[in-house]
């Protein structure tokens, strides 16, 4: 079992849509996923169709005391999804104080589901530590950022995360801003930044809006293609570090 | 439960293609010369990336902070 | 059992329509048939249930009096071919003893492909080598000088013993048995004891016409067999001196520059122009603004003989030097010596305007500076990313090599061997102080190129080829405008042969010498070729004895020089150049060639440099008469000459029937080369102003709604490009669109415009591109380190016999094409030749068609 976090470096930057794509894509290239939603926000169900007013989730089924292994959504076969639940601010705040003291929480529950899954997907939130710290060191762990200056100037400001993979969303090659920070990126954190990058492409909003990941929603879409390199990619990390 | 409402199905025509590779000119000058280990240097990028750099105040301020092999690069070019 | 079935007379008339008398005879034929044979038995239904694969040209045909002889005749042929089932076949034991034959040519051939390998591996010979080792080099050189005069009294006694009948055909079999064996092994060594065996082989040849066939008895024999012996003494010579160039091609590899860029040297890139459009020469300088050099370190001038004014203002917008000069003495050689002297770089990269460098150029080609400070040239191939007259006119483009090939591929790469590798006028590097030292680029010649190498290469320097495709230009766009540029060579190389002959004077050694000599000796083909063209001509017409010895003992000597030279220059070349298609470059140019070159040969001073038309367009499909008159005129002699041979065997002496025989199979070939080389003057219609190259990139669109789409680059030019789309889009013309290309990590988008949109493919043009985005488009294109490097793996192997018969059916082409664009009036009576002839034609058996595909056997139980 392969673990995959992806978490924007500043809010906004599209990191649950592309969790949601290359979620998708690793399973039309017939791997077993399961996607985590870690973000109190919840919003990682949207884009598999499921309703508004579903409350459930993990998180709600650890604050209320249910099993959370029975909060998962079966997206056909083999492709799984456990959302985090609806929850209010004072629960938010709760369930980060939980995490917070049970630390290992994710871990344990990992090492349980690792025979069931190829790969297991985790949208982590930005602003609450213990919620990320909780998933533990992930495989692949990416930092999901836009090619502008606020990342820019982020990715300078936390040199104690640069361990993490970078991987470029909404990339717009028209936009010469863009295309010079890119630039100055494969220059100093090459390394680090995926060889893939996803361009901006209308079909990855459109594809939350119909509710569905954009693989899905629009698959002859540049953005779907650029998602299944993000799996081939993860494919061949898994492969070499086989 | 709720599932997906149709059937997945994905092209994966169009990476008949592989872009990366196929787009690294370099990569497949190095394969037909059958020499892996010949070194290039991407001159066009360094000087576009210095561009950039006068181009976008913020960009040049934090790299004039950051105390990366930048400031090698840019007493090279002033050489 | 019907009538109808029997007497099938209402339906051949009614369905097939065929005439009364046809339809009368096939159905008498068929109630014949129907009485005598039993029809309805197993053997007969399989082969009538099989009529369309066993007489293919039969089945479809609407029946006519002629077609029971057909019938026969397919039927006579299939039995002799194809015993229907070997099995039950009275030939059995010899088809048993064919095939055990082939299964040990097979298993002998098999062993021997391994042969290199086990070589290396076997101890015996380590043991042996290890031994010679040992003796030290005083006895070494000793057993080496017994072996080589041994080996040298050996191959004099195969050249001069004088043979018979017999022993001549027993001595060429085994030659040929050791050559066709030897062909299976890989490696060098192989291909050096096939060119051993050629060597001999046609030395043999070479010295028995010398001592055994010419007529002194007889001056008009005596003047047609000199002549004919000077033209072979020539390809003799042509094809040593070729064998010795080429033996050894030496592969060199791009050296590593130093990683600090500091210690780079400058470079001042030359792109002389004179006439041609600033269109062209703009995308070279795109393209060489792109080059990874350091900035400070990379100076580009226009060197513009035409002195425009829209040069000098596109020169200042794009920021490259430009530099005229007040006239336009000695060409580009004085345009290029008048820029040397305006600038001061350590070395100099010469690009012809329409010559475009890839953005990996100067790193790829200067590290042999670095390495080797005695090197004066580093010389690339020229590519072509158009097809030049014979690609287009043939329909051969990027599926066959082209003319250029052989010399790019193989021939440059053996001088290289010898340090013989010469400059050619464009994408090559040369080292100024070099330059300096002979006074810069030679004038006194109009191929100012090998002239300058030759100089340097006397002055001591060295000189360099890299087979890296590393810039790529248009080929000449016209007939006549090739013939042009393949006049002024050779002219060139004949001048540069008397004013500064490199078999004499001081500097070079002797292979250099031979190397420079083949290349200038190379382009006297042209008298020869005509001679070659004519000979058989001077026994049917003329009736010299050109070749005074029997026609089987001629045939005994010939053909074995030719196949073993086929076999080792096929062997050698096939990968630049089939076998036979430089018989047909030849026989195009030989005419214009030959005055050029003789006239140069003894006045050098007489003709001026012509400017090499390049681009252009040709309106519509047109024959070229001008140029192919040499030709009409060779193939009326020949067909003269076919003639004559037929009154030859009709009414002359039975003693010279072979002799007949064996001039007209010789002006028969003639007469398929010319043909070949007439079918290159119906010039095919070229629309484009900007030449398509076709590069499958992965690309990406940008639509107006910000969706975005990939797709698959099908072609680009300049001007735009040509996209196949996996899903149809919504999208019609004049819609923008914005293409992404990479390049490398980079990603660039181009604001273009729909042009067309049919199928799958999606036309779109550029017209408002800034000069930044333009720089970026080359570079993503025609710029790409890789963008010509796998241009030539879809040629396949060469193959002599395939390859042969390429060229004759090409030659029928040829007279095809001629009639096709004969005037009305004499095209008539043609046609009724013709007419004739397919008639005839049409009794000749087919070959039975393959198996029809049976139903796909069901995968398991």
């Amino acid at each position: 079992m392969t673990s995959v976090s992806m978490r924007g470096l500043r809010g906004g930057v599209g990191s649950t849509s592309l969790l949601a794509a290359v979620g998708h894509a690793l399973h039309s290239l017939g791997e077993r996923v399961l996607l985590v939603d870690v973000c109190p926000e919840n919003l990682l169900r949207l884009h598999f169709n499921l309703g508004w007013t579903e409350r459930r989730g993990w998180a709600r089924a650890t604050l209320d005391g249910w099993p959370w292994e029975e909060q998962a959504w079966s997206l056909g076969s083999n492709l799984f999804l456990l959302p985090y639940g609806e929850v209010n601010e004072a629960e938010e705040t709760a369930m980060e104080r939980r995490l917070g003291a049970e630390p290992a929480l994710w871990r344990r529950r990992r090492a349980s589901l690792a025979e069931h899954f190829d790969w297991l997907l985790f949208d982590l939130p930005r602003g609450h530590p213990a919620h990320a710290a909780s998933v533990g060191p992930c495989d692949l762990p990416i930092r999901v950022v836009e090619a502008d200056a606020a990342c820019h100037a982020l990715l300078q400001r936390r040199p104690e995360r640069s361990c993490d993979l970078m991987l470029v969303n909404r990339y717009d090659p028209l936009c010469q801003l863009q295309r010079d920070v890119l630039l100055l990126w494969q220059q100093r954190h090459g390394g680090r930044l995926l060889p893939v990058n996803v361009h901006a492409d209308a079909a990855m909003r459109e594809a939350l809006a119909c509710k569905a990941p954009v693989g899905h929603y629009a698959p002859a879409s540049l953005v779907a293609k650029d998602a299944l390199s993000v799996a081939i990619w993860c494919l061949a990390q898994r492969a070499r570090a086989a | 439960m709720a599932a997906l409402p149709a059937s997945f199905a994905m092209s994966t025509t169009a990476h008949d293609l592989d872009d990366s590779s196929t787009a690294d000119d370099i990569g497949r000058l190095r394969a037909a010369l059958q020499l892996p280990e010949f070194d290039y240097v991407g001159l066009g990028v360094r000087a576009e990336m210095l561009r950039a750099l006068r181009r976008w105040p913020l960009l040049d301020e934090l790299d004039r902070s950051d105390a990366l092999p930048t400031t090698h690069d840019r007493q090279e070019a002033a050489a | 059992m019907t009538l109808a079935c029997c007497f099938p007379y209402r339906r051949l008339r009614q369905r097939h329509g065929c005439s009364a008398v046809a339809a009368l005879l096939m159905s008498m034929i068929n109630l014949l048939a129907w009485l005598v044979l039993r029809l309805e038995s197993h053997a007969w239904r399989a082969l009538l249930d099989e009529r369309q694969r066993w007489y293919p040209h039969l089945a479809d045909k609407r029946p006519s009096p002629g077609d029971p002889l057909r019938y026969a005749v397919q039927t006579l042929w299939l039995l002799m071919i194809r015993p229907a089932a070997p099995v039950h076949s009275p030939h059995r034991n010899w088809l048993a003893a064919w095939s055990s034959v082939e299964r040990a040519c097979g298993r002998l051939f098999a062993d021997v492909g391994q042969m290199p390998p086990r070589v290396r591996r076997s101890t015996r010979l380590r043991r042996g080598a290890d031994w010679l080792e040992r003796i030290g080099p005083r006895r070494r050189l000793l057993l080496y000088g017994v072996i080589g005069i041994l080996a040298a009294g050996l191959a004099l006694l195969c050249v001069t013993e004088p043979f018979d009948y017999l022993a001549q055909s027993v001595f060429v079999l085994l030659l040929w048995t050791l050559a066709m064996v030897i062909r299976r092994m890989p490696g060098r060594f192989p291909t050096l004891l096939l060119l051993v065996l050629s060597v001999i082989v046609s030395c043999r040849y070479l010295w028995w016409r010398y001592t055994a066939t010419l007529n002194w008895n007889d001056a008009l024999d005596l003047a047609c067999g000199l002549i004919l012996l000077a033209a072979e003494s020539y390809s003799w010579l042509i094809l040593m001196l070729g064998y010795v160039q080429t033996c050894w091609p030496l592969g060199r590899r791009p050296a590593q520059l130093t990683p600090d860029t500091r210690q780079w040297p400058s470079v001042d890139l030359f792109i002389p122009t004179y006439n041609e459009d600033l269109d062209v020469v703009r995308t070279t300088v795109y393209a060489a603004l792109g080059i990874d050099w350091p900035q400070e370190k990379l100076r580009i001038h226009i060197l513009d003989d035409g002195r425009r004014d829209s040069f000098r203002r596109f020169a200042a917008e794009v920021g490259v030097g430009y530099l005229a000069r007040p006239d336009n003495r000695h060409a580009k050689a004085g345009n290029l010596n008048h820029a040397l002297s305006h600038t001061d770089g350590e070395l100099v990269a010469v690009f012809d305007c329409d010559h475009v460098p890839v953005h990996s150029f100067l790193q790829v080609t200067v590290g042999w500076f670095l390495r080797d400070p005695k090197l004066a040239l580093v010389q690339t191939p020229h590519h072509f990313f158009s097809p030049d007259p014979f690609e287009r006119n043939l329909g051969i483009f990027r599926r066959q090599p082209n003319e250029g090939d052989l010399f790019y591929g193989l021939v440059q790469d053996g001088n290289d061997m010898w340090n013989a590798a010469f400059f050619c006028g464009s994408c090559a590097v040369l080292r100024r102080s070099a330059l300096d030292s002979v006074d810069g680029f030679a004038v006194e010649t109009v191929t100012e190129d090998a002239h300058t190498a030759l100089r340097l290469h006397r002055n001591g320097w060295n000189s360099a080829y890299l087979r890296v495709s590393q810039a790529a230009g248009l080929a000449t766009a016209s007939l006549p405008a090739h013939v042009g540029q393949r006049i002024r060579w050779a002219r060139g190389m004949a001048q540069i042969f008397r004013i500064d002959n490199p078999l004499l004077g001081k500097g070079l050694n002797l292979l250099q010498r031979l190397c420079y000599a083949n290349a200038m000796l190379h382009f006297l083909y042209g008298l020869p070729r005509l001679v070659f063209l004519t000979a058989p001509l001077a026994f049917l017409l003329l009736h010299a004895y050109i070749i005074y010895a029997p026609a089987l003992m001629i045939l005994l000597y010939v053909l074995p020089h030719m196949i073993h030279a086929s076999l080792a220059t096929s062997r050698m070349q096939g990968a630049y150049r089939k076998t036979f298609w430089g018989e047909v470059y030849e026989t195009v140019l030989a005419w214009y060639i030959a005055w050029p070159t003789t006239v140069a040969l003894f006045n050098p001073k007489k003709g001026s440099f012509n400017v090499t038309a390049k681009g252009g367009l040709i309106q519509e499909d047109q024959f070229n008469w001008k140029i192919a008159l040499p030709c009409l005129v060779l193939a009326a002699l020949n067909f003269l000459g076919l003639g004559f041979a037929v009154w030859r065997l009709s009414y002359g002496p039975a003693g010279e029937i072979a002799t007949v025989i064996v001039s007209s199979l010789w002006v028969g070939y003639n007469l398929l080369i010319i043909g070949a080389a007439m079918s290159v003057a119906a010039e095919a219609r070229q629309v484009r102003q900007s030449h398509r190259v076709q590069t499958p990139l992965p690309v990406a669109l940008r639509l107006p709604d910000g969706h975005l789409f990939p797709g698959v680059l099908a072609d680009y030019s300049v001007a735009g490009v040509a996209v196949r789309l996996q899903v149809p889009l919504p999208l019609s013309s004049g819609i923008e669109v914005n293409l992404l290309l990479r390049r490398g990590e980079r990603e660039f988008a181009f604001p273009g415009i729909v042009r067309r949109y049919e199928g799958d493919l999606l036309g779109i043009g550029f017209e408002t591109l800034s000069p930044q985005q333009k720089i970026d488009f080359v570079q993503c294109t025609f710029a790409r380190a890789d963008a010509w490097l796998d241009w030539h793996h879809e040629f396949g192997g060469d193959r002599p016999l395939r390859s042969f018969a390429d060229v004759l059916k090409l030659g029928c082409e040829g007279y095809r094409r001629l009639y096709l664009h004969l005037p009305r009036p004499l095209r008539a009576p043609l046609r009724h030749f013709g007419r004739v002839g397919c008639w005839l034609g049409s009794y000749l058996p087919r070959n039975p068609l393959p198996l029809l595909s049976s139903p796909l056997p069901t995968a398991g139980p």
